[in-house]
């Protein structure tokens, strides 16, 4: 139909209102706002920092080096290695505990009462806040010396804990940050839960089965495809970790929460090797479309897609 | 008889060595006459450098008052910019003292000339480097903007104010030339000096009082203010001593003291001097003993303080020492007075050896630059002419940048300054006068804050006592001459 309105369009000379009243123009026009914004805000400056990454720019002059950037990186920058260990232990001690809390949440208040609403609504609310600079601000109050969190420890008689000094605690104040923010993920997984036939829940209980057999038997699989798109936004979110490293910590101690977006940040603002920080962020892209690839190819075993509608 | 004797003298010299350990006056002499001996040999280090140092030296004298020589007055223009309409955006970094003084001249200015207006765009210290690099970045710079010694990262955007100079917009009767060389470089008058400091220690009198200490002599060691730290640890509670300058104590200040005119950086910017790492091991290892102990903050606890000196620990009564520009000492006083803290005092930098060099000189402690780009350098110039020159305007400012530069702006406030201030000012003088400060280079190559970084990640991996001293030093000895290879 589309097709047939198009050729015959093109067949005779049009003027400019034919034009613009034509299917395709008026597509492209709605589109428009997005694509400008695509390609000036991100192909442009990915364009850009590709050639960096290829150049020793310093903000001033950009002389062309070649392939010596990355050759650095993998071969004689030791800070890089280490910071992309520690990168991928705070995804890993992040994200799942995130994922876990949403779904425990979102599983909670899945009744349909009016409460439930404004308990998600209050929950949804750190996520609101939670990428902020105050916030950041807040829990390194929170976790200090002389911090809330160590005032509760005292009191019930536990030592006090150097949460920000000591590298092998530091990450846990950082990733419970993120937790907190668990909100958007809850929504997703109580949209998930809501489409999950009741029908299923009812035959379960007449057969006996228990309500943590439920859940296991029946809510995960069911809301495993949410939890595969979840995972998959909370992984990439999670390397891309940084206003912690740089509110709370600045990469401390001891390089414990350089992240990897960290480390390219002081790269580039910090030493203003621009063309350094651009190639490590190239191998960052590089790095999270593996680990999102991997996830993929393990989710055929363990994401359940129902056969045919859903009722 | 002759056992009594040599009992007799050995007392004697001991009590001479105490003596020219506690006693400031024995020290100064005993490396005085040193220095005389030696004066034949310091041919060390770059000639410029030397040179410039000279001048420093000369102006710092200068600073002590007295023979302050003709104060010419300085005459400002009717209007700017033929009293069109113009606006220029100005920029700086500080903690809140300087940024309501500073605030209060801009006012002055634009009430001067009605048809300037200047927007200003105040910050902290990391913030505002951050801000200014994306600024670079996309051409748009400030027209006018406070910027350290590091302008040898900036000077492609920098305009050289030669011309200004010499056509006597920026009005420089005042200034010695020595001052001005200190922000002179790579054949360009980089920016005016807004003030001249030198490190300093800042200690709390109360605390060290309370400990029974005997105020700190002028050619303490490091091993004398450890000790200090730990017994004010003992006594008071707090940290005996609040952050210091890590990298400087272990490397660009520590390194000059072990020996006159040996240095951290070759004074051309273009690699290490020292050819051994071991000259960073002590310094190392006495924050390792004062972190263990407790008497130094571990990284948390540094992270937790911010860096504007009104956040100090020193200020907030959370220690008793730190080290310190002496620029920063009068904002730390009044936030530590306000805080009812107790006095703070100053002191000079402890030394590797009681009759070694210092290790540190007097340098420009921020200067006024113009953006290379503007649109109107000649409000800016006449802005930084007024700024460094009136003397109402540096009554608000009162010093607070370091110790002004132009005689008389100095004979000006010489009459409203405080006790501290004075002392302040009494103590830039004096660093001035050491003879060895000469041989210190004060330049900052631009690998300094990747070095820096990894200077400081060796020494938190070293407190967590998972390498030694000696491996730190050497990680951070290979890593800085890897930087300048690249």
């Amino acid at each position: 139909m589309k097709k047939k309105a198009n050729a015959a369009l093109a067949a005779q000379p049009k003027t400019f209102k034919q034009r613009m009243q034509s299917d395709n123009a008026v597509g492209y026009v709605f589109a428009a706002p997005f694509i400008i914004g695509f390609i000036c805000l991100t192909i442009f400056p990915m364009g850009l920092s590709l050639y960096y990454s290829l150049t020793n720019y310093n903000f001033v002059h950009a002389d062309f080096i070649g392939l010596n950037n990355y050759v650095r990186m993998f071969t004689g920058d030791s800070r890089f290695w280490y910071s992309l260990w520690r990168t991928f232990l705070y995804v890993i001690l992040a994200v799942p505990l995130k994922l876990i809390f949403a779904l425990l949440v979102a599983f909670f208040l899945t009744r349909n009462t009016k409460i439930a609403s404004l308990y998600r609504a209050v929950y949804y609310l750190p996520s609101l806040v939670g990428g902020s600079v105050a916030v950041a601000l807040v829990w390194k109050q929170m976790f200090a010396r002389k911090g809330m969190i160590n005032g509760i420890l005292g009191a019930i008689g536990i030592d006090r804990l150097n949460w920000l000094g000591d590298k092998n605690l530091v990450l846990f104040p950082l990733a419970l940050l993120t937790v907190w923010q668990f909100g958007s993920s809850m929504i997703i997984f109580a949209a998930g839960l809501k489409e999950i036939p009741t029908s299923y829940y009812e035959a379960a209980e007449i057969d006996g089965a228990s309500s943590v057999q439920r859940f296991f038997k029946i809510t995960l699989p069911c809301l495993s495809p949410v939890i595969l798109y979840n995972l998959v936004m909370q992984t990439i979110t999670g390397f891309m970790v940084f206003t912690q490293a740089a509110i709370i910590t600045q990469g401390g101690p001891a390089d414990a929460t350089n992240f990897i977006a960290y480390y390219i940040y002081t790269q580039g603002f910090k030493y203003f090797d621009m063309g350094y920080g651009s190639a490590i962020s190239w191998v960052m892209l590089v790095v999270i479309a593996i680990v999102t690839l991997i996830i993929f190819k393990t989710s055929k075993k363990w994401v359940f897609y129902e056969a045919g509608n859903d009722d | 008889m002759k056992a009594k004797k040599v009992m007799a003298l050995m007392m004697a010299s001991a009590m001479a060595v105490s003596m020219a350990a506690c006693g400031s006056d024995g020290g100064t002499t005993t490396k005085a006459a040193d220095e005389t001996t030696k004066a034949p040999e310091t041919t060390k280090g770059s000639d410029e450098t030397t040179k410039a140092a000279d001048e420093t030296t000369k102006a710092a004298e200068e600073t002590k008052g007295g023979e302050e020589g003709d104060i010419k007055e300085v005459v400002f223009p009717e209007k700017v910019n033929n009293g069109e309409d113009c606006t220029i955006r100005f920029a700086w970094w500080g903690g809140q003292t300087r940024h309501e003084r500073t605030e209060k001249v801009v006012e002055m200015f634009m009430e001067k000339y009605p048809n300037v207006t200047i927007t200003t765009e105040p910050s902290d210290f990391d913030g505002y480097f951050q801000k200014m690099a994306t600024l670079v970045g996309g051409g748009d710079v400030w027209d006018v903007f406070q910027l350290g010694n590091n302008w040898a990262e900036y000077t492609d955007i920098i305009t050289d104010l030669t011309p200004y100079i010499e056509d006597g917009t920026i009005n420089t009767d005042n200034i010695s030339d020595g001052f001005l060389a200190t922000t002179y470089d790579l054949g360009k008058q980089m920016e005016i000096s807004l003030g001249t400091n030198a490190h300093v220690i800042i200690y709390n009198a109360d605390m060290f009082a309370e400990a029974g200490l005997d105020e700190p002599a002028e050619n303490w060691t490091w091993e004398d203010y450890e000790k200090c730290a730990e017994a004010l640890k003992e006594v008071t509670g707090e940290y005996g001593s609040s952050s210091l300058e890590e990298f400087y104590g272990a490397c660009t200040v520590g390194v000059p003291q072990w020996e006159d005119g040996l240095n951290f950086f070759k004074a051309d910017n273009s690699g290490l001097m020292i050819d051994k790492p071991d000259y960073m091991v002590p310094f190392i290892e006495m924050i390792q003993r004062m972190t263990e102990s407790g008497a130094y903050p571990d990284r948390g606890a540094l992270n937790e303080m911010g860096t504007t000196p009104e956040q100090n620990f020193v200020a907030t009564g959370e220690a008793a020492m730190t080290w310190a520009l002496s620029n920063q000492v009068i904002a730390m006083a009044k936030a530590a007075e306000e805080n009812g803290v107790g006095t703070l005092k100053i002191a000079t930098l402890p030394r590797h050896s009681a009759d070694g060099p210092s290790g540190y000189a007097v340098k420009s402690s921020q200067g006024l630059a113009i953006y290379n780009k503007t649109k109107y350098p000649d409000v800016c110039a006449e802005f930084i002419n007024f700024f460094i020159n009136s003397p109402e305007a540096n009554q608000v400012l009162a010093g607070e940048r370091g110790v002004p530069i132009t005689s008389a702006v100095r004979a000006a406030i010489e009459p409203s300054l405080s006790e501290l201030e004075k002392s302040v000012y009494d103590y830039v003088g004096m660093v001035g006068e050491w003879e060895d400060s000469k041989n210190v280079f004060i330049n900052e190559p631009s690998q300094q804050n990747a070095i820096k970084d990894e200077f400081k990640n060796q020494l938190d991996k070293v407190n967590a006592g998972s390498i030694t001293a000696e491996e730190a030093a050497k990680n951070v000895f290979d890593f800085a001459n890897d930087a300048f290879t690249r």
